[in-house]
């Protein structure tokens, strides 16, 4: 008898132990994991959006908005249809705008057939079908009552002016972590600041999901991106860009930039640039088409260059408007290179007011001599060539000036008409808004206010001192002015309007020559001379109707001015 | 240590003492454990009704937010000039294509 109560009491002790060791087990050893996973049951987290702030026109419309959009999926498990007839039901609903047209038919045949093999794939219950689709295609696709069919909230960035304005503002893609990030642009250089920082709620949840109240409750807030309104003028800049485009179409271009900026304050008022794309099917371009052409691209400005080295030669006092160039009657040898005028006519004797009007090379190497190496690169460096001009947006870049001790007599000569040296489209016009501006140089800007919580901020205009001296600016709009009333565009001279401006021809250098037949053709002018209000710079490359920037450039420099003196309430009053 | 039997009467005092005492303390723990009782039940009825209410203000709270959503959405939408534009072609209204500026005729002295 007590050997049986000694095995069974021995038994107790040994369950006992057991049940001990098992206890200590799950409570000691898989403490923290267990720990986890019932966190996991009754804890709740949901995500607070803090959606990219929005980028605003002048008149506080939208360039760039984040709405709601979703991503449409499918879960398998639950789907009874067939999958060819949920592709046929969902395909015309995910034709993107950009496919409707001519080969709608096609793409929407291949999009059902994509749909279809998706929702094929054995290995996956859930499969993603479409993102980036609207409230009201989600409607249209929820009205049809698909079981299995489901839809995820995303931010959706849309530009409501489609392709307009896609190289200021950029687009939104997503960073190696499939996270929303802005690239190139207002979207790229105020990234930051537009994203935002996503908050949470953290708490806990009964069996039904719903969020129990206890002191469990934690709120991290959501820091919404602040807003920006620009200077961009949302009129003006689809004016500019149709005018663009039929420039472009009319002159036989095979690119064009145009850019107007309010030379006293640096507010960019537009910028376009064509091919162009639209940002909110960026993934559908090249990379190359996204390059801001005004900010990035670099090129040899001609003759537009000629009123920045006068510029500089008036302010330094080496030359005055009636200084006669006494080397104008031919040719001039410099080295084993000859320089000629554009049209192989030669003026003797000309004024410095002359070579400027008849954009005379040899005059203007004349100007370059009587100015020297050391400070012809010193106003170049003071006009801010070779440096980035600091504009927000990204994408800029500076092509380098030639170190102060490579420069020969030909550089010198080449470099007074816009050959052998590179700038980029907003350098130049930062450059000629500091004689718009009398001398002094500002930077410029696109944004105008941050907007954060309601406040605005202003974004102040940033001086950049006086380049040349006041007398040098108003000698060199004079000569300005002389250029556009009897220059080679004087035949599309808006007469009574007060225009100072220029026009620049200049030869494109390819693999270490210049190309006999391809020209890049610009005009930059402001108006009114007296008063500016604004400056424009025209560049068209490689037009085919003339290669003169006299005959391409120049008119449709007018053509978009004509728009901007209605909206400057600019009058012809030049008697 | 006291030694109560040689103090009988401080004994007595003493053990009326704790009988009182022990009626006392199971009194208050039965006190204690309705106030407790009633306590977490009363806490358990604030709290499921603090969550209902608390349930039901972030279903409104998602309802507001998709409908405020929504009406942006539509706002953007409606923002756009070129649209603006196109549908202002289709009613018939044209740029003019050439702008006249008048002049006032400035008012001199002269003989008739």
């Amino acid at each position: 008898m007590d050997s049986r109560i000694r095995i069974i009491s021995v038994f107790f002790w040994l369950s006992f132990l057991a049940i001990i060791l098992r206890l200590f087990f799950w409570q000691v050893i898989k403490a923290r994991d267990l720990q986890e996973r019932a966190k996991g049951q009754y804890q709740h987290q949901t995500e607070v959006s803090a959606p990219r702030g929005q980028i605003l026109a002048d008149d506080g419309s939208y360039l760039a908005a984040t709405t709601e959009g979703w991503l449409v999926y499918a879960y398998k498990p639950e789907v009874k249809e067939s999958f060819e007839k949920i592709a046929s039901s969902l395909a015309p609903f995910l034709v993107s705008k950009e496919n409707e047209g001519e080969s709608k038919g096609n793409f929407l045949s291949e999009l059902k057939q994509k749909i279809a093999n998706l929702l094929s794939n054995k290995d996956i219950n859930w499969v993603a079908l479409a993102s980036r689709i609207d409230s009201e295609t989600k409607k249209n696709i929820e009205a049809m009552n698909i079981s299995g069919i489901g839809f995820e909230e995303q931010d959706l960035r849309v530009y409501p002016e489609a392709s307009s304005s896609a190289h200021l503002l950029g687009f939104v893609g997503k960073d190696e972590n499939g996270l929303d990030k802005g690239y190139f642009g207002l979207e790229g250089y105020y990234d930051s600041i537009l994203s935002g920082r996503k908050g949470y709620i953290l708490g806990q949840k009964d069996a039904l999901g719903g969020i129990v109240f206890s002191d469990w409750l934690r709120e991290v807030g959501a820091q919404e991106g602040v807003d920006l309104k620009t200077h961009i003028n949302k009129g003006l800049q689809i004016m500019v860009e149709q005018k663009l485009r039929e420039g472009i179409e009319k002159y036989g271009a095979k690119e064009g930039t145009v850019i107007v900026m309010e030379p006293k304050t640096g507010a960019i008022k537009v910028m376009a640039s064509f091919p162009s794309y639209d940002p909110f099917y960026y993934f559908k371009y090249d990379d190359s088409v996204f390059k801001n052409p005004a900010i990035s691209n670099s090129f040899e400005p001609g003759s537009v260059f000629k009123v920045i080295v006068m510029a500089s030669a008036l302010d330094a006092g080496v030359v005055r408007p009636e200084t006669e160039c006494d080397i104008c009657g031919g040719p001039l040898k410099i080295d084993k290179y000859f320089i000629n005028t554009w049209n192989n006519k030669y003026n003797p004797n000309s004024t410095m007011t002359q070579v400027i009007v008849n954009s005379d090379n040899v005059g203007m190497s004349f100007v370059a001599f009587r100015l020297g190496k050391e400070k012809m690169f010193d106003y170049l460096n003071r006009f801010g060539f070779g440096k980035l001009t600091g504009i927000d947006l990204q994408g800029e870049t500076a092509p380098p000036l030639r170190n102060r001790n490579e420069w020969s007599d030909v550089d010198l000569a080449t470099a007074s008409f816009g050959q052998g040296i590179a700038v980029t489209p907003i350098q130049l016009i930062k450059a000629v808004g500091a004689i718009a501006n009398r001398g002094i140089m500002v930077k410029p800007v696109v944004v105008d206010k941050v907007l954060i919580d309601g406040v605005n901020k202003d974004i102040k205009t940033q001086s950049e001192g006086r380049v040349i001296s006041e007398k040098a600016a108003l000698e060199i709009t004079a000569m300005m002015v002389e250029a556009a009333k009897n220059g080679e565009s004087k035949w599309t001279y808006l007469k009574g309007f007060k225009v100072a401006g220029k026009t620049g021809t200049a030869q494109i250098p390819i693999a270490g020559h210049y190309d006999p037949e391809k020209t890049m053709a610009s005009f930059i002018g402001f108006a009114p001379y007296d008063d500016p209000k604004f400056v424009m710079l025209v560049v068209l490359s490689e037009p085919s109707s003339s290669p003169w920037a006299s005959e391409t450039a120049a008119p449709l420099w007018y053509n978009i001015a004509k728009d901007l003196f209605l909206f400057y309430g600019i009058h012809p009053d030049d008697k | 240590m006291i030694n109560f039997k040689r103090h009988p009467q401080r004994r007595n005092f003493n053990k009326g003492k704790l009988t009182i005492g022990v009626f006392g303390l199971r009194f208050a723990l039965a006190i204690v454990f309705l106030v407790s009782i009633v306590g977490s039940v009363l806490f358990a009825v604030q709290i499921t009704l603090a969550s209902s209410r608390m349930a039901s203000l972030n279903l409104e709270e998602k309802k507001l937010i998709l409908e405020k959503k929504e009406l942006e959405d539509k706002f953007v939408k409606g923002d756009s000039l070129l649209e603006l534009a196109a549908k202002a072609q289709e009613r018939g209204f044209y740029k003019s294509d050439n702008i006249v500026y008048l002049e006032s005729e400035k008012k001199v002295a002269k003989l008739p």
